[in-house]
């Protein structure tokens, strides 16, 4: 549950800075004639802005669920010999049991 | 395990219905357990996924042999679904089990004639030729089943093993290079068919050396494989008369050494002692 509410943060955090980088560019616009550099940038805005980065993908990755083997023959052995014969679609069910449950079942 | 589940909740019982389903050999007396209680205390909450239960109803009943159960779920499909094809299937399933084959084989011969395309009727069809024993009919009708449905895996299994209960094994191997050909990365296949040209003879017999050295790339422990790759290698030696070429031996000598580490560790001791005596037997 811990990942999930540092995903939620992380996300607000780049939301955030976002928009006030959006908002310290528009005002250093209208102040001065030239367009900021990223050099000229506020430190606490670029911190924001990574900080929300490693956040949002420390949240993702730490919730993901487990992953399953790429090969996929590790998956195709765990099964037995025996599973070559079990054809559930074209099982006989006109077996012995139609004698041996009444027999079971008073027992 | 199943008084504690049953007290639950019911999304969590429907939900080990639906794992108990989906797996190949399906234990149906839980299943049985599971959907009766479904159908008897949530029927309102399941909505519309009640006749899939009452479907898993019938056919877990069936091989419970507890024609009660069967007959009233059947009663509540075909109130439900008057017309339907599947639900008359079902009621075949029902005859079928309780042994009136040539009534069975008529309604699905109606069946198939109406509907040609219905895969149901087909497959009950061929199982009940191969439980009277007519297997020259089930291979007849399953062919033709084939030729309308090739990709099936399961069908093709089958013609293999009814082809092998007739001796035929040239076709049975047919069928198992169909299956290869779909799915090369299962060693099952690749197996059964090293078991099908060894069974089959002298020209054989390196077909299925290759098959089972190609079972043992897939799947390092499997005995059958090893046992069959020393039992194939011996036998080549013999009809050809020659000793074993250097790459053979020592394919040979690495299957008897892991066979003796796989018995060890299984920890049985009588098996282990049979094992010796078998490939002192293979080295004279």
């Amino acid at each position: 549950m811990l990942h999930r509410y540092v995903l939620v943060f992380g996300l607000i955090l780049l939301v955030h800075s976002t928009f006030s980088t959006i908002q310290y560019c528009t005002l250093y616009k209208s102040i001065s004639r030239s367009s900021i550099s990223l050099a000229k940038q506020p430190l606490h805005l670029l911190l924001e802005t990574i900080l929300g980065l490693f956040m949002s993908i420390a949240g993702i990755t730490a919730g993901l669920p487990q992953f399953k083997d790429i090969r996929k023959v590790n998956e195709l052995n765990r099964v037995t010999y025996d599973s070559l014969s079990y054809r559930p679609s074209f099982q006989n069910l006109d077996h012995r049991s139609r004698v041996l449950y009444p027999i079971i079942n008073t027992n | 395990m199943s008084k504690e589940l049953l007290s639950s909740d019911w999304r969590l019982v429907y939900e080990e219905l639906q794992v108990e389903q989906k797996k190949l050999r399906k234990n149906y007396s839980t299943i049985l357990l599971l959907a009766n209680h479904l159908v008897t205390h949530n029927s309102r909450a399941l909505g519309q996924n009640v006749w899939e239960v009452y479907e898993s109803i019938v056919l877990a009943s069936l091989d419970c042999s507890d024609y009660e159960i069967t007959t009233s779920a059947l009663s509540k499909l075909s109130a439900r679904f008057p017309k339907s094809t599947r639900v008359l299937v079902l009621k075949g399933i029902l005859l079928e089990a309780k042994g009136h084959s040539d009534e069975v084989l008529e309604l699905y011969q109606e069946i198939k004639r109406n509907e040609p395309l219905n895969r149901e009727c087909r497959k009950r069809k061929i199982t009940v030729h191969k439980s009277k024993g007519q297997n020259k009919m089930a291979i007849q009708e399953l062919c033709e089943y084939l030729s309308l449905f090739i990709g099936d895996t399961e069908a093709w299994l089958e013609l293999c093993d009814l082809y092998i209960i007739e001796l035929d094994l040239y076709n049975a191997g047919f069928c198992i290079e169909e299956l290869i050909l779909s799915n090369p990365l299962s060693y099952l296949n690749h197996l059964k068919y090293a078991e099908i040209c060894y069974t089959k003879g002298e020209e054989y017999w390196d077909s299925a050396a290759k098959h089972y050295t190609k079972v043992l790339t897939l799947k390092p422990d499997s005995i059958r494989a090893l046992f069959g790759v020393i039992l194939t290698f011996y036998a080549i030696m013999k009809m050809s008369r020659q000793n074993l070429q250097s790459k053979e031996k020592r394919m040979v000598d690495w299957a008897k050494c892991k066979l003796k580490v796989l018995y060890r560790n299984s920890g049985n001791e009588t098996g282990c002692r049979m094992l010796e005596n078998t490939i002192q037997y293979f080295d004279k």
